[in-house]
């Protein structure tokens, strides 16, 4: 009974045992059940759970801010990783292009997260641990080496591309290519502008010398440059209208050639009206 | 808990919007840490990553309610637990610096009476001081808000099972943190 085998017993007879008076630490079902679905406060307790009840409440407590720390350049990786991977439904079996596409799409968004990282790592000194964690994690399942910095990725990204095309720099990886182009002004162009990105954003901007132009609506777009204020509001319409169409590969029923969406519309949204405001701090 | 918006949230999402993206992040990402925390602690931020990333490219794929979606999330993380330890069996890493591995307090520090203010990192790590499983059932349980039947599921076992494992780690909790302390608040009830 001691060593806890009995423990059936004890929880339907919490009866004495002998030489003892009661089972102290008996505890019933119900209270039991209470106490792990965080209805039962401390102080209801049977006094011998008190301080159990009071771990149980402190491990439950509400996130502190270090739970939730680099938001931003986290959910901005995470989001485009799941734009890369759209509804079956919606996508026919991936093609050779298609994953290279895909992975494509993955290099430029994770370009992104890190020359926005990089901009605070200027700051800071040091780039946001998890936005650095999940970028290398995506660039690794995108069968790009880890970068040392954010200063080689896009040449890493090349590298992995070689046989592709680049990603589809009028669609959805408009807005990541320009940001991290951007990113590297003043800094070590040579190199970048080479890579297969920075040239299949030159190719749709008409010339290498027109990526500024071509970028100046997106960080316009973007207002004070922070992707995560730049979307529309979630919306409630089907999701086929839900701008998958931005999506190599993705559109309902196309080919597996990037789609060619308006330039205006680098952003991944579709054309429908938002009909339901969602406040992400309700 | 997200409530009566999580479908459009969810669709959102699995569209890539980052707005309703962090929605669900900041609903889970805290609950998922604390999970980790207490079976892998010294990777618990590299796993929620990897968890993630999972979810997000099976986002699209999902569907079910906003329980379903916990219990989905809740079934990802054990797997990428039990991949980094195959990973770990196979090339050992060496060991972690000092303060990547949670501080642990000691005997007095949980002992002490007065545990008004117990910090949930304390909390989370008495918690890992129970055998695995009672740990991680219970911290499935009040930590990933999941009933008894979701947790089953997850952890393969049947349901009786996973109530005797959590009944049998309260118990060992509350004989970890004194059996004996003084006259609880209720009235100078001493056993």
């Amino acid at each position: 009974m001691r060593d806890g085998d009995g423990l059936h017993d004890e929880m339907r007879y919490p009866r004495p045992q002998p030489g003892f008076r009661f089972d102290p630490l008996a505890l019933d079902e119900g209270t039991a059940e209470r106490m792990l679905a965080g209805g039962l406060d401390p102080a209801d307790a049977p006094p011998a759970y008190m301080r159990t009840a009071m771990v149980l409440e402190a491990i439950a407590a509400p996130p502190s801010s270090d739970e939730l720390a680099d938001e931003a350049a986290t959910v901005a990786t995470l989001a485009a990783a799941a734009r890369s991977f759209p509804h079956p439904a919606a996508r026919r079996r991936p093609t050779v292009l298609t994953k290279l596409l895909t992975a494509k799409m993955a290099a430029a968004a994770a370009i992104a997260a890190l020359s926005v990282g990089g901009v605070a790592a200027a700051a800071t000194g040091t780039l946001p641990d998890s936005a650095q964690r999940v970028a290398h994690q995506v660039l690794g399942a995108a069968g790009v080496p880890a970068p040392d910095d954010h200063g080689d990725a896009a040449a890493d990204a090349s590298k992995a591309g070689r046989s592709a095309t680049g990603p589809d720099a009028t669609g959805a990886a408009k807005d990541g290519l320009c940001r991290a182009w951007q990113a590297g002004q003043g800094g070590e162009q040579g190199g970048k502008n080479d890579s297969t990105a920075f040239k299949a954003l030159a190719a749709a901007a008409g010339g290498s010398d027109k990526v500024a132009d071509y970028c100046k609506d997106v960080s316009a777009n973007s207002g004070k440059g922070d992707a995560a204020n730049s979307g529309a509001p979630p919306s409630t319409v089907p999701e086929q209208a839900q701008g998958r169409g931005a999506d190599p590969g993705a559109g309902s029923g196309q080919s597996h050639a990037p789609t060619s969406v308006d330039p205006g519309d680098g952003h991944g949204q579709g054309q429908a009206p938002p009909s339901t405001r969602i406040d992400p701090r309700d | 808990m997200i409530g009566t918006s999580f479908e459009a949230v969810l669709a959102a999402a699995a569209g890539g919007d980052e707005h309703a993206f962090a929605i669900l992040w900041r609903d889970l990402q805290p609950a998922l840490l604390r999970y980790l925390r207490v079976v892998a602690p010294a990777v618990c931020e590299d796993l929620a990553s990897e968890t993630w990333l999972e979810v997000a490219r099976g986002l699209a794929r999902f569907q079910g309610s906003e329980a379903g979606f916990r219990s989905w999330v809740f079934t990802v993380a054990p797997q990428r637990v039990i991949d980094w330890r195959r990973r770990e069996a196979r090339h050992p890493t060496t060991p972690l610096p000092p303060e990547e591995v949670p501080e642990r307090p000691g005997p007095s520090d949980a002992a002490d009476p007065v545990l008004e203010a117990i910090s949930t990192r304390a909390a989370l790590a008495l918690i890992a001081e129970l055998p695995p499983d009672q740990a991680e059932v219970v911290t499935l349980r009040v930590v990933a808000g999941l009933d008894v039947a979701q947790v089953a599921t997850i952890v393969g076992k049947r349901a009786g099972a996973v109530r005797v494992l959590s009944h049998r780690g309260l118990r060992r909790l509350a004989e970890r943190l004194g059996a004996d302390f003084p006259a609880s608040r209720r009235g100078g009830v001493t056993k």
